[in-house]
């Protein structure tokens, strides 16, 4: 629709140079064909109709002729469809509707088409912020109409990126409009309260901007893991210690978050009671994600809900630091966290099971034998060879690690 | 190769050089040590050489190369290649660098011989590491019976690429012609088979066997027992294959309690004592099959399993506990199910016939290494993003299918050359990783690049235009597995030279002290050492404990990298 759209820029700027005298025709609205109060109730071609009031009867007649056709009345076929109204006529009355924003104006191949916008939907194409409702509807569609032609396309475009918003960059780019002018259209709008500037988390140091009264979506905000644009390191560190814990043996949290009650019946992952022990192949309560994050809920450990597919990131946060497993329970004891096991034959993400890893008891370390030897740590570990300046004998390194 | 030449000169420099005499026991009564050490050096340095070269780059006279090279050979550390030049045959000698780094475990040798077969192993296995005269004991010939042991035969002395080289040659002779490519291929095929034949044949080689007196009834009743004795003939050296297949049966056994428990663990080491007889190498892909009835029956009966497990209580009831052998095979059933894939069912008779899965043992306990040095010197978000890069490039075909459908707007080679290079590596962006990771993004990429110069990740550039603007590429990650272990075996060569180096230094700082120490009547009256020389020597002792210790146990992560 990009394409559309500056081809809608383009045609207004255009037009901007006929300078249509709308005004004038509006007064000799005499013929009242098509009164604007009776034509909701007069039965038309689409017995839904509306058409606009402050229409003259011209625009109102090629209101109702371009409202047959669903995808626009081609340029081609203005001339057979409506003789009554000489082509000057008609273009100035294009360029009437199309800024009171009655009229679309697309490209459909080489040829221009013009469709129009229903009535009430011009109200909500408008997408008129709540501020302005209690604004009856026609204010509302003059302070749209009154809004400048740059104001104007500016304003589509942030409207048309929607919930992602839009960079102010793109925006130049799309209108190709003047920086200034740009800036002053956004400083009007803002003022209007229309749009707002947001922070993209992706992209902090740029300024985007979208409608007043939309929310931002998950990409910008960065979804549950964000607080205030900036990610919830600690946070994270809480939940997910949480989850490890509840999969290792079910603990029950009272809702002093710290305070620990007693551990309930059956563990999960180990069997209570030997230290050593663990379960059959063909164990069967382990939990899966839902239960997980069932828990985690109840537990209120987090005060934003956390959404099934945040707590499966979660869990494959664990996966990455060896803490937990995936487990498949297939019948025949294939494993989950086999590489083969393509997504496609998954049955369903809440079917995996999540199995804690045993901990490291004390006594049983897991050190790492090279990084015990102070090579494994050296920050001039490369610069080191056996006769330069940096060298194992005279490394100072080592003579404090001896004489520990 | 140019990274370990430098450790290899050290572990000649200790095992053979001058300072050796006095404190190590592995080194041969030779007088003239630095000698044999230039002898290496060169050989080291420049590779194959005939005997005249190599005196001339050592300023040694022939007979004392000579000399050296004899030594060499005895210890299994060089060997030598008779190639026909024109109208003479020359004589080139190589050494071995390979044999020279599993000198290293001589000490960890000595002792598991010490442990499995009495203190009499021990002995042997010190003089036969001394090239002394050995005696015909029991254990002697129980270590030649299980292959620690093996028979030297003149043509071992010849290294393998030169005797397959040989073999081939014989074979070409015969044929009239010139052979065709596909003659050749089969020529040197046949020659491998047999190659591999004589090294995993059940006989072995010096080995005779006597028939016993038969001793008065019992000749009546039995057929005359045959006796294995060893051959007197025979030169025979310890057989480092044999002792490496242990060193790895008991990682995987410890590597099994660890991860589940230890009652998986005698499972496991009783699969692996069973089929040990016939492993031959340790780069096999399995072991023997097993069935649970044989490992049932192997368990000793005072080991209890049932404690360390919880079954099903539906097929036991309360009174009735589970027989050994259901308790096996639920084991064995948690270990094939457990991710680390120790075993591996490869048959349904029966009760099912179970192997241990070597490769995949394999690859997951290098990656086991490789993870805990990430973590333990970049940190556990590090060593998360590795596994993530690892893992997720191959499953995240979504981010492929992003970056492919932005392409469209470039040229229709550069698709093509980024569809190659998306297919044929895991490659994986920088915003996809932070999103799965869960960390800042200025932190992902501070570590992601740190991991790159270290040399742990690769970067993958994926240019959008035709110029290479850095503005406009793509800049992907990817885990290159084999070179992240080969850094890593590098680096853990240079350690290794590093504490030796410092060790040799250490000795030879106090060397003064330890030559008063050694004499005659300090070893027998200590008194003779005043307090502070007590000290000194008591410090030295456990500095050279601590570079020991952490020498072995880089060791055991270099037998993980490169020998299992």
């Amino acid at each position: 629709m990009t394409s559309l759209e500056d081809e809608d820029a383009k045609t207004k700027r255009l037009s901007r140079h006929r300078q249509p005298s709308i005004m004038a025709s509006k007064s000799d609205s005499q013929d009242d064909l098509d009164d604007p109060s009776s034509s909701s109730a007069r039965p038309s071609k689409k017995s839904s109709l509306v058409v606009p009031p402050n229409l003259s009867d011209q625009e109102a007649l090629f209101y109702k002729t371009a409202a047959k056709f669903t995808l626009g009345i081609r340029e081609g076929q203005l001339e057979s469809e409506i003789p009554e109204i000489p082509v000057v006529k008609i273009v100035e009355i294009i360029n009437s509707l199309s800024k009171k924003g009655f009229l679309e104006i697309l490209f459909i191949g080489n040829t221009k088409a013009f469709r129009i916008v229903k009535y009430e939907e011009a109200g909500k194409y408008r997408q008129v912020p709540d501020a302005h409702r209690h604004l009856s509807l026609s204010t509302q569609i003059s302070r749209i109409a009154s809004m400048e032609m740059e104001t104007m396309m500016v304003y589509k475009q942030i409207k048309a990126a929607g919930n992602e918003g839009i960079w102010t960059k793109v925006l130049k780019h799309k209108t190709n409009l003047h920086q200034q002018v740009i800036t002053r259209c956004l400083k009007a709008l803002e003022l209007k309260q229309m749009i707002k500037a947001i922070k993209n988390v992706k992209y902090p140091t740029r300024k985007m901007y979208m409608l007043y009264e939309l929310s931002p979506s998950v990409e910008v905000t960065g979804g549950a893991w964000y607080t205030d644009q900036e990610l919830d390191t600690e946070f994270i560190e809480n939940v997910a210690k949480a989850c490890y814990k509840f999969i290792y043996s079910r603990v029950r949290i009272s809702l002093k978050i710290g305070a620990f009650d007693h551990r309930a019946v059956s563990s999960i992952s180990f069997p209570r009671g030997q230290p050593d022990a663990v379960f059959a192949a063909s164990y069967s309560g382990l939990p899966t994600a839902t239960q997980i994050r069932r828990f985690i809920l109840d537990s209120k450990i987090s005060s934003i809900d956390l959404s099934l597919d945040d707590i499966i990131a979660l869990l494959d946060v664990l996966i990455y630091d060896g803490k937990i497993e995936k487990r498949m329970p297939v019948f025949g004891g294939a494993t989950g966290a086999d590489p083969d096991w393509s997504d496609d034959e998954a049955v369903g993400d809440a079917e995996w099971r999540y199995k804690a890893n045993r901990e490291r008891k004390a006594g049983r370390e897991e050190s790492e034998p090279w990084t015990e030897v102070p090579c494994g740590r050296c920050p001039v570990f490369k610069f080191c060879t056996a006769d330069g300046p940096i060298n194992p004998s005279s490394c100072v390194y080592y003579q404090k690690w001896l004489e520990f | 190769m140019a990274f370990t030449q430098r450790l290899c000169r050290e572990i000649i420099k200790d095992h053979f050089g001058p300072i050796v005499e006095r404190s190590s026991r592995i080194s041969p009564s030779f007088a003239h040590n630095s000698f044999l050490q230039k002898v290496a050096n060169v050989l080291l340095n420049k590779g194959r050489l005939p005997c005249g070269a190599i005196a001339l780059f050592a300023k040694l006279t022939q007979k004392q190369v000579r000399e050296c090279l004899v030594v060499l050979i005895q210890h299994n550390i060089a060997y030598y290649a008779e190639i026909a030049e024109r109208s003479r045959i020359v004589v080139y000698y190589e050494v071995s660098e390979e044999e020279i780094l599993l000198r290293i475990r001589l000490g960890a040798i000595l002792r598991y011989s010490g442990e499995w077969f009495g203190k009499e192993g021990a002995l042997v296995a010190q003089h036969i590491l001394r090239n002394e005269l050995v005696l015909f004991t029991k254990a002697f010939t129980n270590m030649v019976r299980e292959r620690f042991l093996v028979a030297v035969q003149a043509q071992d002395s010849i290294s393998a690429k030169d005797r397959a080289i040989n073999a081939e040659a014989a074979e070409l002779e015969k044929l009239l012609m010139p052979p065709t490519a596909k003659e050749l291929k089969n020529i040197r095929k046949l020659r491998d088979d047999r190659a591999d034949a004589e090294y995993h044949s059940s006989v072995v080689i010096g080995m005779k066997r006597k028939l016993a007196e038969s001793v008065g009834n019992q000749a009546k009743r039995h057929a005359p027992e045959v006796l294995e004795e060893v051959e007197e003939e025979f030169y025979f050296r310890i057989n480092n294959d044999r002792y490496n297949i242990r060193f790895r049966n008991e990682v995987i056994v410890n590597y099994a309690v660890d991860r589940i428990n230890r009652s998986a663990g005698i499972v496991t080491k009783t699969m692996l004592d069973h089929g040990e007889e016939k492993m031959r190498r340790t780069k096999e892909d399995k072991s023997p099959a097993v069935t649970a009835v044989q490992i049932s029956q192997l368990i000793p009966a005072t080991i209890n399993l049932e404690t360390d497990i919880v079954l099903e209580s539906a097929e036991f009831t309360a009174n009735s506990l589970p027989s050994k052998q259901q308790l096996v095979h639920e084991y064995l059933e948690l270990l094939q199910t457990d991710s680390a894939g120790f075993l591996r069912k490869e048959d349904e008779r029966g009760a099912g016939l179970y192997v241990v899965a070597f490769d995949k043992l394999r690859d997951h306990l290098k990656r086991k290494v490789l993870d805990s040095v990430v973590r333990e010197k970049y940190g556990s978000a590090s060593c998360r993003l590795m596994k993530i890069l690892s893992e997720k490039g191959k499953l995240d075909e979504k981010q492929v299918r992003a970056i492919i459908v932005v392409m469209v707007g470039m040229s229709y080679f550069t698709t093509i050359v980024v569809r190659m290079a998306l297919a044929t590596r895991f490659v994986i962006s920088l915003i996809c990783v932070q999103k799965l990771a869960l960390l800042p993004a200025k932190e992902t990429r501070e570590r992601l690049a740190t991991l790159g110069t270290q040399g742990y990740l690769e970067l993958q550039e994926v240019p959008k235009a035709a110029d290479r603007a850095p503005s406009r590429t793509f800049y992907l990650w990817h885990v290159p597995l084999n070179q992240c272990y080969a850094t890593l075996l590098v680096d853990l060569y240079r350690t290794l030279g590093n504490i030796r180096q410092r060790k040799r230094d250490e000795i030879s700082a106090r060397s003064r002290l330890l030559d008063k120490a050694q004499r005659q009547d300090v070893i027998e009256n200590q008194a003779l050492l005043s307090e502070e020389e007590q000290e000194h020597l008591r410090l030295l002792n456990e500095t050279i404990a601590k570079l020991d210790v952490g020498e072995l146990r880089i060791d055991g992560l270099i037998t993980i990298l490169r020998d299992i």
